[in-house]
């Protein structure tokens, strides 16, 4: 019967995530697409700063290990993009899933049958699908891994301190786990961490010494493998996440789901996963927590209070998971909000739907025992019911089973315009920024040496940053007339075009070409939630009115301009005879050398102003001023040929940090070697 | 001591009263689900809080929450094929609060 289940399991595996055992590209969403030659460029050590776009304070830090190190590894050695999404993100996702979900029901219900409804339910529910289909690897792989995570926290509360060897290997495994779990996204590891707390709530009350016991070396593996960012985040105050992820405003404006889709389990963008269009509650999805919370019916006929415990445990959680999930809406809203703007980290779920985590890890349980407690009473019909469940759940994600699903559950072709523009790009040795308009294309081409700006970054409807901003002007009447009214308006956003100065701000940006990509996701010019062509039409038309920008022919579906000139990644300001070389060392190091220099000039940095940067000369340090509002610049006032180096000061944490890290996690193996299981050591 | 004497006081107030709460909460539980045209915070809160004094007074078992729960999730049912948006998200809400009443219920027996 067993085997039965397994290749029934592997069989809607196959089924649903066929895409991911074809061949193409699978790249949506938030899973991006990169070239060999953007790979291969990407640090082998965390730095604090990135140079994608203008520059900015890396937001990759954390999950360096998981998420951007293995990524250039596998294109080192020579595997094609389409095999290394797959490895790094798509296969773990299911692997992990998998295993993880089986190992935590067979945690807490070591005796329950029908285990294998738990995979269905963990791996194949509305929410994940959701999140697997929008790409967000940074929140499927944590969920894969929150079980596990789960699942050997309890282990430790279940085993006697006298077996201390096997005590102790438990404890480094799960603190590697969960350090893994953060590498991947901090708050998803939260999440399952509050959720262990709230299981331990039961088991402990409040006897705080016993949950020291169980979570202080743990914990102190994670924060010391994690001590390489969390070191410069506190000391630096520049946080790896993003302060816009903090803000109260959202919080309402993302709480798209009710309390009817955070109790059935249904994402709210169930099935076409288009951000912000919320469809109406099927009835189908409303049996779901009957399933689940039948099971509390028969809690009391329970002979084993530890799995009655479980049972009311993991119901409560469920309930806290689908009340959080809902976020800002009715009913008691407040509370969510109130909880957003006072409970400590609470402010980076601004979208609540994350909690929906926990609903999924509680039905996952729930759902398995109630169907064995009414398959246990059904007699005869007990064989007609488990079927009729699992087609129920089947039933429930039947777009995914039949392939209607979007976003990665579709292969792609990257089209023969990106290859091109890849190739022209690439074949430029010299420094040089492409600016994108609106933005970035996921097929378009970036690299260290050709990093890629999103025009929208500076400028939109809602967000109007400098350099541009000043420059915006009144925008002829007859531009943006084919857009929809109170809608997001493309080229409306473009006036700055019009104003002169724009030209040479580009240049001093580094920016050589202007470029509109050719939208083959139909994911960028987006109006009313639909592609809208005629808008990026009206784009091209209006930039083909500038007289300083020159059109080139470099593909056929994509318009690129070339600026009239453009400044290099280094150069002099006050002195024109200046000769300036640089070499990047790292992203947060440069080597520049000057020549011919006859009074003090400015070195101008075109990288996102800080005041971390600073050059260091004949032992001492200049710091940087800002130069356009934006970039970096530095007085030097000396004559004559020589050498500065410009670094960023407080890459030296992520130094210090990174020897913690590497001494935890040596000692970790070395813990885990030492406490092997002593039949293998006499061995 | 005074204070434990008002306690003691309103306790036997409410004790008394306890079949007029338990009829309040019964007229208030179908107004706000079929006739309040709002998902109201202070319905939930003080039906909720009237639902828990009729638990100490008439010392209901979980069974009896879990049972009110079992019949809001009906209401939500049943009115979702009637497009009843508002009392079908009401029923859901209601749904929760008499399984959350009734978990903690088991917990403390």
């Amino acid at each position: 019967m067993n085997k039965i289940f397994w290749l029934f399991i592997a069989l809607f595996v196959f089924l649903i995530f066929r895409s991911w055992f074809a061949l193409g590209e699978i790249s949506a969403g938030d899973a991006g697409f990169y070239f060999p030659e953007t790979l291969k460029g990407f640090p082998s050590f965390p730095y604090l700063w990135v140079g994608d776009g203008l520059g900015s304070y890396s937001s990759l830090l954390y999950y360096f290990s998981y998420l951007v190190l293995p990524l250039k590894l596998l294109a080192v050695l020579g595997l094609p993009w389409v095999l290394i999404e797959r490895i790094v993100w798509y296969w773990p996702f299911l692997i992990l899933g998998i295993f993880s979900s089986w190992f935590l029901v067979k945690t807490v219900l070591p005796e329950g049958k029908f285990r294998f409804l738990t995979l269905l339910i963990y791996l194949f529910n509305t929410y994940i699908l959701m999140i697997v289909g929008g790409g967000q690897a940074s929140i499927f792989l944590p969920y894969a891994i929150a079980p596990l995570v789960l699942g050997l926290f309890i282990q430790l509360t279940n085993y006697s301190t006298a077996n201390y060897e096997l005590r102790a290997r438990k404890t480094v495994i799960a603190g590697l786990v969960l350090a893994i779990q953060l590498a991947l996204e901090p708050r998803i590891a939260a999440i399952t961490v509050a959720a262990l707390i709230f299981y331990l709530f039961f088991e402990y009350r409040l006897a705080i010494l016993k949950y020291l016991k169980i979570f202080l070396i743990p914990l102190s593996i994670v924060v010391g493998i994690h001590f390489y960012w969390i070191l410069p985040t506190i000391i630096l105050r520049k946080g790896s996440y993003d302060t816009i992820l903090s803000s109260f405003g959202w919080v309402g404006f993302l709480s798209f789901a009710n309390f009817s889709n955070s109790l059935s389990l249904l994402h709210p963008n169930w099935p076409q996963n288009i951000f912000g269009k919320t469809y109406l509650m099927r009835p189908e999805f409303l049996v779901l927590p009957i399933l689940a919370f039948i099971g509390l019916l028969f809690v009391n006929e329970l002979k084993n209070p530890r799995i009655k415990k479980i049972i009311l445990g993991f119901s409560l959680l469920g309930l806290i998971g689908a009340f959080l999930a809902k976020g800002a809406n009715p009913p008691l809203g407040e509370i969510y909000l109130w909880l957003f703007s006072n409970l400590p980290g609470m402010n980076l779920f601004r979208d609540a739907s994350k909690f929906y985590i926990l609903v999924a890890l509680s039905y996952s349980i729930l759902i398995p025992f109630s169907i064995s407690e009414i398959y246990k009473r059904l007699g005869p019909l007990s064989k007609i019911f488990l079927l009729l469940v699992i087609s129920y759940l089947l039933f429930l994600v039947r777009p995914a089973v039949f392939g209607q699903l979007g976003g990665t559950f579709k292969t792609k072709t990257v089209s023969l315009d990106y290859l091109q523009l890849k190739d022209f790009l690439n074949s430029q040795d010299e420094f040089f920024r492409t600016f994108w308009i609106p933005k970035q294309q996921r097929f378009g081409f970036y690299a260290n040496n050709h990093p890629a700006i999103s025009a929208e970054n500076f400028l939109t409807d809602t967000v109007c940053l400098k350099p541009f901003c000043p420059l915006k002007v009144a925008m002829p009447e007859k531009w943006g007339q084919k857009c929809f009214p109170n809608d997001h308006c493309y080229v409306r956003e473009l006036s700055y075009f019009l104003n002169p100065q724009t030209a040479a701000i580009l240049a001093q940006m580094a920016v050589k070409y202007i470029i509109v990509p050719f939208d083959s996701e139909k994911e960028i010019f987006i109006a009313e939630h639909q592609y809208n062509h005629q808008q990026r039409e009206e784009v091209e038309e209006f930039l083909d009115t500038i007289s300083w920008l020159k059109k080139i022919d470099v593909a056929e579906k994509i318009a690129v301009y070339e600026l009239p000139e453009s400044k290099d990644h280094f150069f002099g300001i006050g002195e024109e005879m200046a000769e300036v070389q640089w070499q990047m060392i790292n992203p947060t190091k440069y080597k520049v050398q000057v020549k011919n220099i006859s009074r003090p000039f400015k070195l101008v940095f075109s990288e996102t102003y800080d005041k971390l940067w600073q050059t260091k000369l004949e032992g001492g340090t200049i710091s940087s001023q800002p130069y356009m509002s934006v970039l970096n610049s530095f007085l030097i006032n000396k004559t004559g040929d020589f050498e500065v180096m410009v670094e960023l000061a407080g890459q030296k944490y992520v130094y210090w940090g990174g020897v913690v890290s590497l001494a935890t996690l040596l000692l970790s193996l070395g813990g885990l070697i030492y406490f092997r299981p002593r039949k293998t050591r006499q061995r | 001591m005074a204070y434990s004497n008002m306690l003691k006081r309103a306790k036997n107030l409410i004790f008394k009263y306890r079949i007029y709460i338990l009829g309040i909460f019964c007229l208030g539980l179908i107004w706000d689900i079929f006739f309040n045209p709002q998902i109201s915070d202070l319905a939930v809160l003080i039906l909720g809080l009237l639902w828990i004094l009729s638990i100490f007074n008439f010392k209901f078992e979980p069974k009896i929450s879990f049972a009110l729960a079992a019949a809001s999730y009906g209401i939500s049912f049943i009115f979702q094929f009637f497009n009843q948006e508002v009392i079908m998200e009401k029923g859901a809400s209601w749904f929760f609060v008499f399984l959350l009443i009734g978990l903690v219920q088991s917990f403390r027996e």
